[in-house]
């Protein structure tokens, strides 16, 4: 109510035209809920102490009330929200349909053109047009993309020469390796797949090794069409690895991002596909015997997998479409907005976390406190940055349906043809219940 | 004249009852039955959760009676709830009886059987997650020692064994909870009767069987009934384990309804599958206390 009232005193007023004035005139502050995953503690103080300080910089205009929720959880809060129709006015969140389609298509979520428009600090074209596909719909854009990832493959080097053995390029080569160590107690690939973490990603990562998966992307998104001759090839390869023993027997206990990741720093595993916020995870010693290589080429593949990198975002900062609209409010968000796309913020979150943004900057290598991090930065330079397969889902209910199932096609519970074909059947389903 | 003055205390009397009543009463309504009502609203609707809910009759109903991997869930469910009725009650009271016969460390054995009930579910599920791991985990590592290495399973990757995997935590972690209810149960029962029938000559094992399980008959009905609800809400160790997976293997009705409303944004369909789960308790409640109406041993 409060912002209301203030907004019809500014109405029509641009957010960095309103001077100096709290609340856009009021003397009151305006009250602004954000939501985020950055605790005081542990791994996310860093970007705890951000939010903090810009709450205390802006205590004379900003009332900011944090709502702080954790991980995955934060989609459950949210999707609570949306029925009690209680939206913070700003939160973090993942981009792709699966994820932000239902927010968007019902309006719920502001055009953050309008932000880039708008502000005075940031524009739009400091950013890769790339970053923001997962959050892009109908040519708008619905969200500022804070975080961006790239794949890559790492091998134990000390396991490889304990058991003299040549780095795989092929696939011929990984089963070759994987026999070798699956004999020796040692497990070849840390790749599992718990609700489908991170068995996605690395599906992806081979779908792109087949030729035209970009327009296999589009298919997906406008046409629902996803068993498709590529994506069967990837599903008998998986189903293939399992038998021939490439990832742990237990790829549900092993699965998901902590328990894959911990297989390979624990050295229990000799390769990993991972991305690079799982990096915070990687011990020194670890790192220390760790050699980065391409994605070995799959039979048949027609693209070279030295040729690209799996490299987007997916997650950043998104605006409730009503509070964005009130005019009283609107100025706390791009003042808020144009702290996450600052470069303080992308090069302090970079340097002293390692969490990669989508924003371009110039990397000080002597600033970087995980000399791999930059590695990995360094080995994409130049390469082709591939979306990821899964982020074309056109929406959620199917996406959930291809994570599910992916447990089971890892698990070697359900065959190549089963997983395709049911994946389409639940995007017919879902295309016929629209 | 004095049928007036009983009327009138009467009519005072209900009405003091009724002012008495009345503050549980309106908390009774508005915390419980207008969620059900409204519960029972939603489940004939298609809603995202975002706008307004769109009446669509009876079509959640049938679009999760058709789904295979509704089925899937329905039947883990029922798995859960009988294995729980067949392990939980019977070990709670037999621990329960053991333990009121103990004269040393009564009170740590209580406290240690009770224990890992206080437990969060999730810690207990992590735990059991890294135990049972199929590749590292001290279970099949155990079992490798003992040499029976042809019992190794990826307990939780295998379709045959993941439900089991996860359904043993949640048996396991409530056991205390039932031996702490039959253990009040049983130190209630007058020590004369159990002294007498001492006297006469019953074992414990006859006693147990012939004084003690028919004098907690009631408290074994109320006892079923918190085992059936709590089973058919089974959610946190199978979820925090597998999250359902591989597929619906491990999945129950409260975790696809979980998946439906929070994963899927079909709020009206997860909200059937709650009112499906509704009815099965409410049915298996009438049914069972219809069976188990005939009195228990008064004492």
């Amino acid at each position: 109510m409060l912002g209301a009232a203030c907004g019809a005193k500014t109405n029509g007023s641009s957010a960095t035209g309103a001077g100096g004035e709290g609340a856009a005139g009021s003397s009151q502050p305006v009250t602004i809920r954000f939501a985020h995953g950055w605790s005081p503690s542990g791994d996310t103080a860093v970007g705890a102490k951000f939010v903090t300080d810009f709450a205390q910089s802006h205590k004379d205009s900003i009332n900011l009330v944090e709502e702080v929720v954790a991980g995955d959880e934060m989609l459950t809060k949210i999707k609570v929200d949306i029925a009690g129709d209680n939206l913070p006015d700003a939160w973090m969140y993942w981009g792709s349909m699966a994820d932000s389609g239902n927010l968007i298509k019902s309006g719920l979520l502001a055009d953050v053109g309008e932000y880039f428009k708008e502000s005075e600090k940031v524009n739009q074209s400091d950013y890769p047009d790339a970053m923001f596909d997962s959050f892009r719909f109908n040519g708008k854009i619905y969200g500022i993309p804070t975080e961006s990832y790239v794949g890559f493959w790492f091998c134990n080097k000390e396991l490889f020469e304990k058991y003299n053995l040549e780095y795989p390029t092929t696939y011929e080569e990984l089963l070759e390796v994987s026999k070798v160590f699956n004999e020796n107690g040692i497990v070849p690939l840390a790749m599992g797949s718990k609700a489908g973490n991170p068995a996605h990603f690395f599906f992806s990562e081979l779908f792109c090794q087949y030729a035209g998966a970009e327009e296999k992307f589009s298919e997906l998104t406008d046409d629902w069409k996803v068993d498709n001759e590529n994506f069967r090839k990837v599903a008998e390869l998986i189903a293939d690895m399992k038998k021939n023993n490439v990832f742990p027997a237990d790829t549900v206990a092993n699965g998901d991002w902590g328990p894959s990741f911990a297989l390979y720093d624990e050295g229990k595993a000799a390769m990993v596909y991972t991305m690079t916020w799982q990096l915070k995870a990687l011990s020194p010693e670890t790192e220390a015997k760790t050699v980065q290589i391409n994605a070995p080429k799959m039979p048949g593949s027609t693209v070279d997998p030295a040729g690209f990198v799996s490299s987007n975002s997916t997650y950043g900062l998104v605006f409730n479409a009503k509070s964005f609209a009130d005019p009283a409010k609107r100025k706390a968000l791009i003042e808020l907005g144009d702290m996450f796309t600052s470069n303080e913020w992308v090069e302090t979150m970079f340097y002293e976390t390692g969490t990669l943004n989508a924003k371009d900057i110039t990397i000080d290598p002597n600033k970087v406190q995980m000399p791999i991090l930059f590695s990995v930065i360094d080995n994409a330079k130049g390469k082709e940055k591939m979306s990821c397969h899964w982020l074309a889902y056109p929406d959620g209910e199917p996406f959930s349906y291809f994570m599910e199932k992916l447990d089971e096609l890892f698990a070697g519970s359900m065959s190549p043809e089963e997983f395709s074909e049911g994946c389409q059947k639940a995007l017919d389903e879902a295309k016929e219940d629209r | 004249m004095s049928d007036y003055v009983c009327y009138t205390d009467k009519k005072r009397n209900t009405l003091i009852s009724a002012a008495f009543l009345s503050p549980a009463m309106v908390l009774y309504l508005g915390f419980v039955i207008l969620p059900i009502a409204m519960s029972i609203y939603y489940s004939l609707t298609k809603w995202s959760g975002a706008g307004m809910p769109e009446f669509i009759g009876l079509r959640n109903f049938q679009r999760i009676f058709k789904n295979k991997d509704y089925w899937i869930c329905f039947g883990n469910t029922v798995q859960c709830i009988l294995f729980s009725l067949a392990l939980q009650l019977p070990l709670g009271l037999i621990f329960a009886y053991l333990l009121s016969r103990t004269k040393m460390f009564y009170r740590l054995f209580r406290s240690v059987y009770f224990l890992p009930a206080v437990i969060s579910p999730t810690a207990i599920g992590t735990m059991f997650l890294i135990f049972l791991n199929g590749d590292f985990g001290p279970f099949n590592l155990m079992l490798k020692n003992l040499g029976l290495h042809s019992l190794t399973r990826n307990w939780l990757s295998d379709s045959g064994t993941v439900l089991y995997a996860v359904m043993f935590p949640m048996i396991w972690q409530y056991i205390g909870h039932y031996i702490i209810i039959f253990l009040a149960g049983v130190q209630s029962i007058p020590e004369d009767i159990l002294e007498s029938a001492r006297m006469d000559g019953a074992n414990s094992f006859q006693i147990f069987l012939k004084i003690v399980v028919p004098m907690l008959k009631h408290l074994i009905g109320v006892c079923v009934v918190l085992c059936f609800t709590g089973s058919v809400k089974a959610f946190d160790q199978a979820y925090v384990m597998t999250g359902g997976g591989p597929g619906v293997k491990s999945s129950y009705l409260a975790i696809r309804m979980y998946e439906r409303a929070f994963t899927d944004n079909k709020l009206g369909e997860g909200t059937a599958i709650a009112i499906t789960m509704l009815v099965f308790s409410l049915l298996f409640t009438i049914v069972f206390n219809k069976i188990n109406r005939s009195e228990g041993l008064e004492y």
